[in-house]
């Protein structure tokens, strides 16, 4: 059960520093918005759970925070990959597309 | 490094927590303002936002935890700050520690040497011998801690002039490994009348 959790949570995080690494500085509702548009709504979390994550990976030093005005003038926290996030980004992508790629294989053969 | 980082968020948990109300509050007006502009009415936008959001305490739990240290960061800490004073220990320990000579020490020279002169009341004393003086040659090459080891007679002043004479000499330091250090020297003081 556990690993199952976590894997979520790899997940989630993964998604979060792609769609950082390609649209600059976002706050956590752009953020939300932005992956499930690019998974056309498949992915939708609760986005509570998306604050825990961005702040471990804050500590994690893969994101930097600021907070700035939003559009609308309101005080929001900006959320900016940074380089060892883009370098972790890289390497968990690359994992699981090998991972995604091998069960296919399974998947076609059997 | 994160382990310093979230113990120093110690410091700062009243931010921290003013900080998550905050970003957890834009994000439900945030949310909200998106609904209303997908045309529904408010009530129902900021349902929408608060459904869609999920346990707020939930979330702020696992915001908190985030910046909790763990019982390893504890023990990186200790052990970096542990490290830390024993490399200052053992640098200041090699910075200061004097050498006597021996293999593998290549001894002081002498640059300049000052000789002592007799004192009026030795001479008349017809006082006449070797006085031994020991000294540290620290690395810039000046006497500290000079002291009188073998006396001659130490009312009439010559053991005195001795301490003086050397205290006034310079040297090469000696050297470890071709680095200054500082030396224990000895240098005998021969007082004679002709």
């Amino acid at each position: 059960m556990r690993q199952g959790k976590d894997k979520l949570q790899g997940t989630l995080e993964m998604l979060v520093l792609r769609v950082l690494a390609s649209s600059g500085e976002l706050h956590g509702c752009a953020i939300s918005d932005r992956i499930a548009d690019i998974s056309a709504e498949a992915l939708r979390v609760e986005e509570g759970s998306l604050y825990p994550a961005l702040h471990r990976m804050e500590e994690a030093g893969w994101v930097t925070s600021d907070w700035r005005a939003s559009d609308n003038n309101r005080r929001a926290r900006f959320y900016s990959i940074t380089r060892r996030g883009r370098k972790r980004v890289d390497q968990v992508q690359r994992d699981w597309l090998a991972h995604v790629e091998a069960v296919t294989r399974v998947l076609k053969q059997a | 490094m994160g382990a310093f980082r979230r113990f120093a968020s110690l410091f700062r948990a009243r931010s921290i927590e003013r900080d998550l109300e905050d970003e957890i509050r834009f994000h439900l007006e945030e949310r909200a303002r998106r609904n209303l502009v997908a045309e529904m009415d408010p009530a129902a936008a900021a349902r929408r936002a608060r459904d869609r959001f999920g346990s707020i305490d939930r979330a702020k739990r696992g915001m908190r935890a985030a910046h909790t240290p763990t019982a390893a960061d504890a023990v990186m800490v200790a052990m970096s700050i542990g490290a830390l004073v024993l490399a200052t220990a053992m640098y200041w320990r090699a910075a200061t520690h004097v050498y006597d000579l021996g293999p593998g020490v290549t001894p002081p020279v002498p640059l300049a040497r000052l000789t002592p002169q007799y004192t009026m009341a030795a001479r008349q004393a017809k006082i006449q011998g070797t006085v031994r003086v020991r000294c540290v040659v620290v690395k810039s090459g000046v006497c500290r801690d000079v002291t009188v080891i073998q006396s001659v007679d130490p009312s009439l002043g010559l053991d005195g002039a001795a301490v003086q004479a050397l205290s006034a000499w310079r040297f090469k330091p000696a050297r470890v490994e071709g680095k200054a250090v500082a030396s224990r020297v000895f240098v005998d003081f021969a007082f004679a009348l002709r």
